[in-house]
Parts: C-alpha cells; structure tokens; sequence
C-alpha cells in the first residue's frame, strides 16, 4: 500500500509532530537531584554483596572440606581392623561390601 | 548526548577500579541517551526513573562484559532497549480496544486518517494522534510494538532499529511489515464500529 494511503503511516506522520510527553521539573540533558547518587549506592551495594558472596563461597568450601576430612579421619579410625581383609587381595570387593553392611 | 570529550575509555577504567566519582561521571554523560531510548517505549505500570535506574544498575553489572568492539553509547543503548522490551514483555496483555473506548479527539483522527481523501489536516490534534499511536502500538507484541515504534515514530533506520534491538535486519523488515497490516486493519474495523 503506498503510504500516502496508509491510515498508519499518515497517523504516524501526525504522531510525529507532537512531542512525547516529559517531566518538566528537570532537564533532560541531566539526571533528576539525586538519581546518579542512588544508582552509584546502588551498584556499591550489589558490588558489596557480589564480594561478600565470593567469600561465603570460600567459607563454605573450607568448611565441607574440613567435616569431610574429619569424616573420613574417624572411619578410618573406627574401621582400622575391618580394613585389614581389604588388603588381602583376592575377593576384595565382596569382602569389602561384607565389611560396609557389617557397619 | 555523551560529550565529544568525555573520555570514555579512561572513565570505564576508573569505574573498574570501583571509582564512584568516575561512575556518578558516566551515568551523567550518559543519562539523555538513556532518557531518549525509554522515553515512548516505557511500559505503562514502571515509573522512568525506576526503569533508568534499572538500565543503569544493569551498565554497571555488565561492565566487564564490555570490549570496546562498539562504541559504548551504541552498547548501552542496546542494553536500554532490551530492558525495556523485557518489561513490556512482562506487561504485555493483549488489551481489546473499541471505539468507544476512544476520545472524541482521538475517534477524529481515525476518521481523517483512514479516509484517502486528502492529507491529514493540520488542524487535527497532534497529541491525540500520538495517544491514538501508541494505543495501537499496544496492541502489538512487545518486540512488532519496539519496532515499528522505532521505524515509524522515531524514524530511525532499519539498520539502526536491527542494531538497537539485536533483531536479523530482514527479520525487522519482515515484522514491520506484518504489524503495519495489523495496525491498519485494526484503524479500519475501529472506523468500521464507528459507522455502525
């Protein structure tokens, strides 16, 4: 369709002279009083938080690995003559799933 | 517009480094480009303030993911513009408008419009022309309603509209298409409603 016959196109046109409508108590050329203040705190929290999470992670990490280590230090310890079948060789996997349903 | 000498490169460095003067400095130079993306694309329930500040938040978050490949007005422009297509889509409902539901302004302009007659007039309301506009932009699906709004409204490029909103240039082109036969038919069955 040509546009000159287009109802939107000539809607269009005539929607382009009007101005689109804008806060007048500020310039647009500059952020309103304040807002580049409260965007920059905002990225400093979530930077904040960004950082804070990192750490939790390595905390937590450390902290899994110190319970998983004392884990394995006391089953070693309670099983120390359990374990001695294991190196036996021969049917060790049987032997060794004897020992872990005996626990 | 981003002042010519404002230094780009070195501000995002400084930012990088968790510099807030460089940061306040960057979302300043950068606020009327932001302003200018949003402003006739902004959904209907979000305040621009909030939706500039959200673009902002969102610069700085992404920072990192900037290499400099394009110019940083042109990547932060696409970041707005997204953001805003992301919240129409949330927004998006497809509202059915009569013509009843129109102003006695806006029920003019439809008139003049769709009759071939001759030109519109220059008596008829501009303001009512641009509301009558983007209701009907709302009728369509967030990402016809941002393009033909860039195309048609702001008479921005095809080209500019594909790089702004990330869309294939033949896609743009295609979907314009398919939403101005919409936009048309939907005129003429609001002039049709009004006859009856």
């Amino acid at each position: 369709m040509n546009a000159n016959n287009d109802p939107w196109q000539r809607l269009a046109s005539v929607a382009r002279r009007a101005e689109p409508a804008k806060d007048d108590s500020h310039s647009d050329d500059q952020p309103p009083f304040g807002m580049s203040a409260r965007i920059v705190a905002r990225w400093k929290e979530s930077r904040q938080a960004e950082g804070e999470g990192g750490l939790e992670w390595i905390y937590a990490g450390w902290r899994i690995l110190a319970v998983a280590s004392a884990v394995a230090l006391i089953c070693v310890a309670l099983n120390y003559k359990n374990l001695q079948p294991w190196t036996d060789g021969g049917q060790d996997v049987a032997v060794l799933s004897g020992v872990e349903v005996s626990l | 517009m981003a002042d010519a000498d404002f230094e780009v490169g070195a501000c995002l460095g400084r930012v990088r480094a968790g510099d807030e003067d460089a940061a306040r400095e960057l979302v300043e130079t950068h606020y009327s480009l932001v302003v200018r993306v949003v402003r006739g694309r902004l959904p209907r329930a979000v305040s621009e303030e909030d939706l500039i500040q959200e673009i902002f938040i969102k610069m700085f978050s992404r920072l990192e993911q900037y290499r400099g490949e394009v110019p940083f007005s042109h990547w932060l422009s696409r970041i707005a513009v997204t953001t805003c297509l992301d919240h129409l889509r949330r927004q998006y409902r497809r509202g059915e408008w009569r013509m009843a539901d129109l102003s006695e302004e806006e029920a003019r302009v439809i008139e003049e419009c769709c009759s071939s007659a001759a030109a519109p007039d220059d008596a008829v309301d501009a303001l009512a022309a641009r509301e009558l506009a983007l209701k009907l932009l709302n009728q369509l699906p967030p990402k016809d309603r941002m393009i033909v709004s860039m195309l048609d409204m702001e008479g921005r490029s095809v080209a500019e509209t594909s790089e702004l909103t990330g869309i294939n240039y033949a896609l743009v082109k295609v979907r314009a298409f398919r939403a101005r036969r919409k936009l048309r038919k939907l005129m003429l069955q609001w002039q049709k409603e009004r006859k009856v």
